[in-house]
């Protein structure tokens, strides 16, 4: 059985899966992240809509990703003009996260240049991800 | 079958010969000597692993667990195969008591934190209870402990976060079982809270990311209460010590000891002389 692994992004940062869970299928994993979305965002609706759950396969390849927002119960009762324009900024908060990291990512890199110009030490990976 | 010691036991598991001491159950503690003596000669240790079902939910418990260390879990059993901790026992309480009147449990009890436990005969004990009035005492105020904490978690699993039921329930396992580090897989957490592991596994990353846990595999380690307490919710607060039925029952046994911290020490010298 393939193995997927659920990774949750936060503002604050990616918080990694480790040991992952094995289903039969991409559906499966699905309905798990579905799951595991709808157990995180009980009772804490407001402050979870901008994180995501980001599925990776056995390979660590990314499969799919879930924005809370758009699956938050807890907005039902709003119009659909209403819901739609939170959806939006949500997942313009959960893009601008992505756009910082990644300009993190970048200045690491280049700090990681310089220092072995220098032979000194550098952050060679952050978060699982290589930056060196 | 009377109290007086009619009761035969098996060479093979003899009766426990020591009742107090630095590890003893709590609530076992808290009884008079009298009470103490009563119930003595019925008592065995035995050690349980963790996983350990110590009694199915619809049976009656056929014995009662006091735990001298690690925790027993109460489970009410969910369609899913999952069964949802509504209660929990350490070294302040008693397991396996619902059984009282022949009626079969509610819950399944698991040994959800390995330890050595005194058990008795359920038959023994609530025969006890009808002779002697602290026994009685100490079952009423262990099922009143039950019932509140099914209570408080009947509201927390309602009103309050996965986040806060996670710190709610490390800490309290960690204030009864007297130890910052829990031994616990994030599968049998998961199982107690009926979370995903998932979840579970996200959740423990972001406390200890934060720097209220630290969290290697099958343990869990508390470093920051403050930050549990301040993410987790009121319940903790609501089932402390205070309420812990080994600490209510040494409130009610030696009433005198508590009426005389309050006077002055001059007082009482004077008293002892007398």
């Amino acid at each position: 059985m393939p193995r997927y692994y659920f990774n949750l992004k936060k503002r604050e940062g990616t918080l990694l899966d480790p040991d992952g869970t094995d289903l039969p299928d991409e559906a499966a994993a699905r309905k798990h992240a579905l799951q595991v979305m709808r157990e995180l965002m009980h009772n804490a609706h407001v402050r979870t809509r901008a994180w995501r759950l980001a599925v990776m396969d056995q390979d660590r390849n990314p499969c799919f990703e879930l924005l809370f927002a758009s699956h938050d119960g807890s907005m039902a009762h709003f119009t659909p003009e209403l819901r739609s324009s939170i959806e939006m900024v949500c997942r313009r908060q959960a893009s601008l996260t992505d756009t910082i990291v990644d300009v993190r990512a970048t200045m690491l890199q280049l700090r990681g240049t310089l220092a072995r110009s220098d032979g000194r030490p550098y952050v060679a990976a952050e978060n699982g991800r290589e930056c060196g | 079958m009377s109290i007086g010691g009619e009761m035969a036991f098996e060479a093979s598991e003899p009766p426990s010969q020591r009742i107090a001491g630095a590890r003893e159950n709590a609530l076992l503690r808290a009884l008079p000597l009298i009470a103490q003596g009563v119930l003595k000669p019925h008592l065995r240790q035995r050690e349980f692993v963790q996983g350990r079902v110590l009694w199915n939910a619809g049976d009656r418990p056929a014995q009662l667990y006091f735990p001298q260390s690690g925790l027993i879990s109460m489970r009410v059993p969910t369609t899913e195969g999952y069964g949802i901790e509504t209660g929990s026992v350490s070294r302040e309480g008693v397991a396996g008591i619902e059984g009282e009147f022949g009626s079969g449990a509610m819950t399944f009890g698991v040994v959800q934190i390995g330890g050595v436990y005194t058990t008795i005969d359920a038959e023994i004990f609530f025969q006890a209870v009808q002779q002697n009035r602290a026994i009685a005492e100490l079952a009423g105020l262990s099922r009143q402990w039950i019932l509140w904490q099914a209570q408080h978690m009947a509201a927390c699993n309602a009103a309050h976060s996965a986040e806060a039921r996670l710190g709610r329930w490390l800490l309290l396992v960690s204030d009864r079982t007297e130890n910052t580090i829990i031994p616990a897989t994030q599968e049998s957490i998961a199982d107690a809270l009926g979370l995903r592991r998932t979840t579970i596994t996200l959740l423990t990353h972001s406390l200890a990311s934060a720097g209220a846990i630290t969290n290697t595999r099958g343990k869990i380690r508390i470093r920051n209460r403050a930050l549990l307490q301040n993410g987790g919710c009121s319940c903790c607060a609501k089932l402390g010590s205070d309420n812990w039925p080994s600490n209510r029952l040494a409130a009610l046994s030696r009433p005198a000891l508590h009426q005389m911290s309050s006077i002055d020490s001059r007082d009482l010298s004077h008293q002892r002389s007398a």
